[in-house]
């Protein structure tokens, strides 16, 4: 047997071999650097002090000292420092500090997951064990039983929830929590990142809700904050909790020097611009390193891709030993919760060699420090691909992360730009808490909880203004000074913090007269694009026909089938500009962001075969308008410029619609924003015209029309591109794409010119099969019209 | 824009296009007067009163239910007080009957010693009606339903909130009636009004009493006495099915809340009285079934009106709290005024059981045989007696006959008593060929 290589040996060998290093567009190498110590602060308690000793802790990064400093103090602190440095210790600390001082001292800590929890009670509960003190700590979610209940809400020191209970459980109870708040002396937030869009936008007001509750109770609690890395830590923060926060990001926690391989898979049909899917490298390389023992993570961006890959590797490494054997395991959400402990301690004591996760490993859950890291498929966001990469890092020797690019633009345009990505600050986390919606259901529940009083403040609205409406839409009653709940619903049950809206339709399954089961629920928005009546719906594979999309009911009959096809709904949407906030002109074309009106219509759907997608036929979908106002960047093109193109009409259209399915990618890119968070539209400002999708190729179509116009000609309006917010009301990601105009189009125009395929592909304008043949030419085109080259 | 607009343009209340403009506020009275007209003539019988529309115009609240304003210092609130003479008859009981609560069986059913000590002067009944069943911190109290035997009466004080301003002073006087009494007796206010009560007492800022308080919560006995006989154990149930009592004019619970915030957005009194009505009949029921409920595990003084099967259940929730004595007692009472009927036969099978758990054999086996004697071939009297043969006395040939007495009397028992009997006489039949040997 050959010895076994350590991971420096292999980078050498593999860095050296040609064939591999093809495929690699960049190798970029980190030093190691020191870390940097202060001594225990005097006042820590002795008990406190001799477990850090027993731990091997005589000193703490300077980061901690830092923090542990300032929350004793008194000041809520935002702390950002990169994975594996100890951030709980800063808020463990002072919290553990002042029990010992005055055993009535209440904490809660938020963490966007259950299993986050379980593992910050595994470590607090250690801590305690370790003094042996009479410290109380427990979870409450959705699983405690009900008769644990009570004793939390009175005895626990430390309550451990999620934001989901927090505003659903907690809040809307507070007098059965009056220990907890009058004693409230720390919210601990880690996780920070993780609140940004809908549900950052929630929880600030899930928070302004539990500060109103602290200030009944005579509370004021300090918050502690932890984030992984993004922009803009401070801010972001400061918007979550609405006031001023202080800022630790200098690390003093050591780590090892790094080499970063970025791994462009090589192109296999060059016509479609498809290129080898990135789980063939990744199962090569994360085989030869777990061969030689070097302790590897591979994240996938699904959960297919889990098994898959697991798979792949237990049949290398696992044949003819027992089942169970994890020496190479998947991990995902969807797993039993004791299974995971045991890859997590698997993990931690080296006995699991390899593990393939999707992002559920990506955050704190502690899995000790491995030796290699894949990110087969970019992650979504730099934040995330750090946050990733820092899985694998030890104290000492060296670490490596591998980053292996799929066809899509975002994953190609880092390909192909490494320099950019690495020169690149992480994203920015937008939130924007006075989104009306948002804000007035949390307007409601506030209300149930406690009375709002005249000249009390909720945000940057016009409080009283909404309570005036609440009033006449009968949910509050006035009296004197005071708004009071008035009505016999529960208002925090009406809304959930991490979808868009809160409503689901029912899928059941009708295929046994008599046996009806409920087998999967689709949001609301989905609903009528994925279970509208006569669609193909798959569930683990199994293909059902949808008989009837009950709209009233909120349920989909289905029934199963085996057909060798699949349908893709047709939809058109039109957007109509309400109010202009901000507008500037860039070259000849204007560039502005403000409210809209968006229609979508699913008109009907395609039947698609199976393997060579050959298109079967048509259907008509009869559903009813969805009309939604949102905020939207956008852009005008005046016609005559499009004109004076040496193409036809319907190029103009497919070179327009190239061009945005490239922004619409990279906005989100920029944004950090999931693809769907957004949406795009090519129309006019008027709403009167826009471009659908037909049966066969692009359509121009008239907004309000009937069917059966004549033909419109491009040249009858200036062609806009709308990247819009695809949450009622908007969530604030407009006016940073109208600030980031001129950026979105330099990128879109790299990726576009720096794509090796032919006509077009997934990775930059989209599949020529649905832009034609001339889009990515016709794009580039527009393009050099619209947007000169720095 | 406005926030309202833009909120009425988010959610789609407002629509240009199609010209449905906003509700004016005058349109939503509108629409809230025609809905309080189609309630009054839906319930005729109760609106027939002589109700006089008062100087302000509309139906005044001290014209419709009759009670009175109380000023406090912590501000106001409506009052409505009525005495029941000991003659007053509700369904099967009069006033004077119902005050004779045992209390000694009253702390049994709580299970709490503390009520024995306590008078029937010292019991509160409470009855709330709220904004909701949701809970949580957005329910109100708006009317408290408080009543006690007072000499020969029974005195019902109900406070109400004419608008949330007045609950403070509301749960002021609620604190004061609780001080003067030692007991609470509500139904299902264990688990519901006196949480309730516990988060608006903080809500306000006042101290919660009620809470440590020595509660019979109705709702539990109830279930296990009499809901076995009934369709469920609501309160309604039990006061037209245990009480004989009906209700006139009621209204149902459900309907309540909505009331309330009708009341408070047109003031119309009307609205209210049923609600009133409402709330007085259950406080009532409440201190009528409590009567019943302890007389049942206490038949030994008057009994009428008590179902011997009642007894029965009385005294498996009296065996179920270790109150073996008790259950004892109940089920040789019901044994002796029940002659040899099927009553009399389950009460013995109870008892019976409870003789051999404490090994008392020869009680047992009397019982075992007067059943045999009422019901030849009788499953559990002989399988009882087969083990018993058995195992104490050890006489198989007799344990074996009783074994196939069962099989011949009882052709077409269930499947798996059959199989454990075949079992029990392989077993037997076994030890027999063993004595032989």
């Amino acid at each position: 047997m050959m010895a076994r290589l350590t991971l420096d040996e292999w980078l050498a060998r593999t860095l050296q071999n040609r064939k591999f290093m093809e495929a690699v567009s960049a190798v970029k190498i980190a030093p190691p650097q020191e870390g940097s110590w202060k001594a225990i602060p005097g006042w820590v308690h002795p008990q406190l002090r001799r477990v850090l000793e027993t731990r091997g802790l005589r000193n703490l990064y300077s980061h901690q000292a830092e923090a542990v400093e300032l929350v004793r103090q008194g000041r809520d602190i935002v702390l950002m420092t990169p994975t594996a440095s100890g951030k709980t210790l800063c808020y463990n600390l002072p919290v553990l500090q002042s029990i010992l001082e005055n055993p009535e001292t209440r904490a809660l800590y938020l963490f966007p997951t259950k299993a986050l929890a379980q593992d910050q009670m595994h470590e607090i509960h250690g801590l305690i064990g370790d003094i042996g003190a009479d410290i109380k700590t427990y979870t409450y979610d959705g699983d405690t039983p009900a008769n644990a209940r009570q004793a939390i809400r009175k005895q626990g020191n430390v309550v451990v929830t999620n934001p989901d209970m927090l505003h659903a459980g907690i809040l809307p109870h507070h007098t059965k929590w009056q220990k907890l708040f009058m004693n409230l002396r720390y919210v601990v937030i880690d996780e920070l990142h993780v609140y940004r869009g809908v549900f950052g936008s929630h929880l600030t007001n899930v928070l302004r809700r539990l500060l109103r509750i602290c200030r009944f109770y005579n509370a004021a609690p300090v918050f502690v904050c932890c984030s992984a890395t993004v922009a803009n830590p401070k801010s972001h923060a400061e918007a979550l909790l609405e006031r001023p926060v202080a800022l630790i990001d200098k690390t003093g926690a050591p780590s090892s020097a790094r080499t970063f391989i970025l791994i462009n898979p090589p192109i296999v049909n060059r016509e479609l611009g498809i290129r080898q899917s990135a789980l063939t490298p990744a199962r090569k390389i994360a085989g030869e390193l777990i061969e030689n023992h070097i302790q590897t993570i591979v994240f996938t961006t699904s959960r297919l891709n889990v098994e898959v890959l697991t798979k792949y590797l237990k049949d290398r490494f696992v044949r003819g030993k027992p089942k169970d054997d994890q020496f190479v395991t998947g991990y995902r959400g969807g797993y039993l919760p004791n299974l995971r402990r045991r890859i997590e301690k698997g993990l931690r004591e080296r006995d699991v060699m390899g593990v393939v996760s999707t992002n559920a490993l990506e955050l704190g859950i502690d899995i000790g420090d491995l030796d290699v890291c894949i990110m087969a498929g970019y992650p979504g966001s730099i934040a995330s691909t750090w946050q990733q990469s820092g899985r694998a890092g030890r104290r000492k020797g060296r670490s490596c992360s591998i980053l292996i690019a799929r066809s899509n633009p975002m994953d190609q345009f880092i390909a192909d730009h490494p320099e950019y990505f690495f020169s690149r600050s992480p994203e920015h986390c937008r939130i924007n808490a006075d989104n009306l919606l948002i804000f007035l259901h949390h307007v409601k529940s506030a209300a149930f909880e406690l009375p709002f009083e005249k000249g009390e403040r909720f945000g940057a609205e016009d409080l009283e203004e909404a309570l005036s409406y609440l009033e006449e839409q009968s949910v509050l009653h006035r009296v004197g000074d005071r708004w009071h709940w008035a009505a016999e619903s529960y208002p925090a049950d009406e809304v959930s913090l991490r979808t868009v809206n809160p409503e689901n339709v029912v899928v059941v399954d009708a295929t046994e007269a008599g046996n009806h089961r409920v087998i999967a629920e689709v949001d609301w928005d989905s609903a009528f694009t994925t279970v509208h009546d006569e669609a193909i719906y798959m569930v683990e594979s199994q293909q059902y026909h949808v008989d009837k999309l009950d709209l009233e009911r909120k349920k989909a009959y289905v029934r199963k089938v085996d057909v060798d096809y699949y349908t893709d709904a047709m939809t058109y949407t039109n957007v109509r500009v309400i109010d202009t906030f901000d507008s500037s002109r860039r070259e000849s074309v204007i560039v502005e962001h403000g409210e809209v009106q968006v229609v979508r219509k699913v008109v009907g759907y395609k039947k698609i075969k199976f393997y060579t997608s050959e298109n079967l036929g048509y259907g008509d979908v009869n559903l009813p308008e969805k009309d939604m106002h949102t905020t939207s960047y956008w852009f005008t093109v005046p016609k005559d410029l499009l004109s004076s193109l040496p193409y036809s009409q319907a190029e103009i259209i497919d070179g327009l619609s190239g061009l945005s399915y490239s922004l619409h990618h990279l906005a989100a890119m920029i944004l950090m924003a999931d693809i769907r968070d957004i949406d795009r539209c090519i129309g006019d400002k008027s709403g009167e015209w826009f471009v659908r999708r037909g049966a066969g190729r692009r359509i121009i179509a008239a907004g309000s029309g009937g069917e059966g116009e004549g033909p419109v000609r491009i040249d009858d309006f200036d062609p806009t591109i709308f990247i819009y917010d695809a949450y009622p009301g908007g969530i604030g990601f407009s006016d940073l794409l109208f600030t980031q105009h001129d950026n979105l189009l330099a990128s879109a125009r790299m990726l576009m010119r720096n794509c090796p395929c032919s006509h077009g592909c997934p990775s930059c304008v989209g599949p020529t099969l649905e832009v034609g043949m001339t889009a990515k030419d016709a794009a580039l085109a527009i393009l050099n019209i619209i947007a000169s080259e720095q | 824009m406005t926030v309202r607009d833009r909120l009425q343009h988010l959610t789609g209340e407002y629509s240009g296009k199609d010209g449905k403009q906003e509700k004016s506020r005058d349109q939503v009275m509108g629409d809230l007067r025609r809905r309080i007209e189609t309630i009054m003539a839906r319930r005729p019988d109760v609106s027939a009163g002589p109700v006089i529309l008062s100087s302000r115009g509309a139906f005044a609240l001290d014209d419709v239910v009759e009670g009175e304003e109380i000023a406090t210092d912590m501000g106001y609130f409506y009052r409505k007080i009525r005495r029941l003479g000991g003659n007053h008859i509700h369904g099967f009981y009069t006033v004077d009957e119902a005050r004779d609560i045992d209390m000694a069986a009253a702390a049994l059913l709580a299970g709490d010693p503390a009520i024995a000590e306590s008078s029937v002067d010292d019991i509160i009944f409470i009855d709330t009606e709220t904004t909701g069943l949701a809970g949580g911190t957005g329910t109100v109290a708006f009317l408290v339903g408080l009543g006690w035997f007072e000499g020969r009466n029974f005195v019902t004080e109900q406070l109400f909130a004419r608008d949330f301003s007045e609950e403070r002073a509301l749960l002021c006087r609620l604190l004061d009636q609780i001080e003067r009494k030692k007991v609470i007796v509500s139904y299902n206010g264990k688990a519901f009004d006196v949480g309730l009560l516990a988060t608006r007492f903080v809500m306000n800022r006042l101290p919660d009493e009620l809470s440590a308080m020595p509660h019979l919560d109705l709702l539990h006995p109830c279930r296990r006495l009499l809901a076995h006989r009934l369709e469920n154990a609501r309160l309604a149930t039990m006061e037209s099915e245990i009480l004989g009592v009906l209700r006139e004019g009621d209204i149902p619970g459900s309907e309540i809340p909505r009331r309330y915030f009708d009341w408070l957005r047109s003031r119309d009194a009307r609205l209210l009285k049923e609600v009133f009505h409402h709330n007085h009949l259950d406080v009532l029921s409440m201190a009528f079934l409590a009567v019943h409920v302890a007389r049942i595990v206490r038949p030994n003084l008057a009994t009428s009106g008590v179902e011997w099967r009642d007894v029965l259940a009385a005294s498996r929730l009296l065996s179920d709290r270790d109150d073996i004595d008790g259950a004892c007692r109940l089920l040789e009472g019901l044994i002796l005024s029940c002659g040899d009927g099927n009553l009399a036969i389950e009460a013995r099978k109870e008892l019976s059981m409870i003789h051999k758990r404490r090994d008392r054999w020869s009680e047992a086996v009397v019982h075992w045989e007067i059943i045999l004697n009422n019901r030849p071939g009788d499953l559990f009297a002989v399988v009882e007696l087969a083990k018993w043969q058995e195992h104490q006395v050890r006489d198989y040939r007799r344990a074996l006959d009783m074994v196939e007495r069962a099989f011949s009397e009882n052709p077409g028992m269930p499947e798996w008593i059959e199989a454990a009997l075949r079992h029990r006489r392989d077993r037997l039949l076994h030890r027999l060929r063993l004595a032989k040997v």
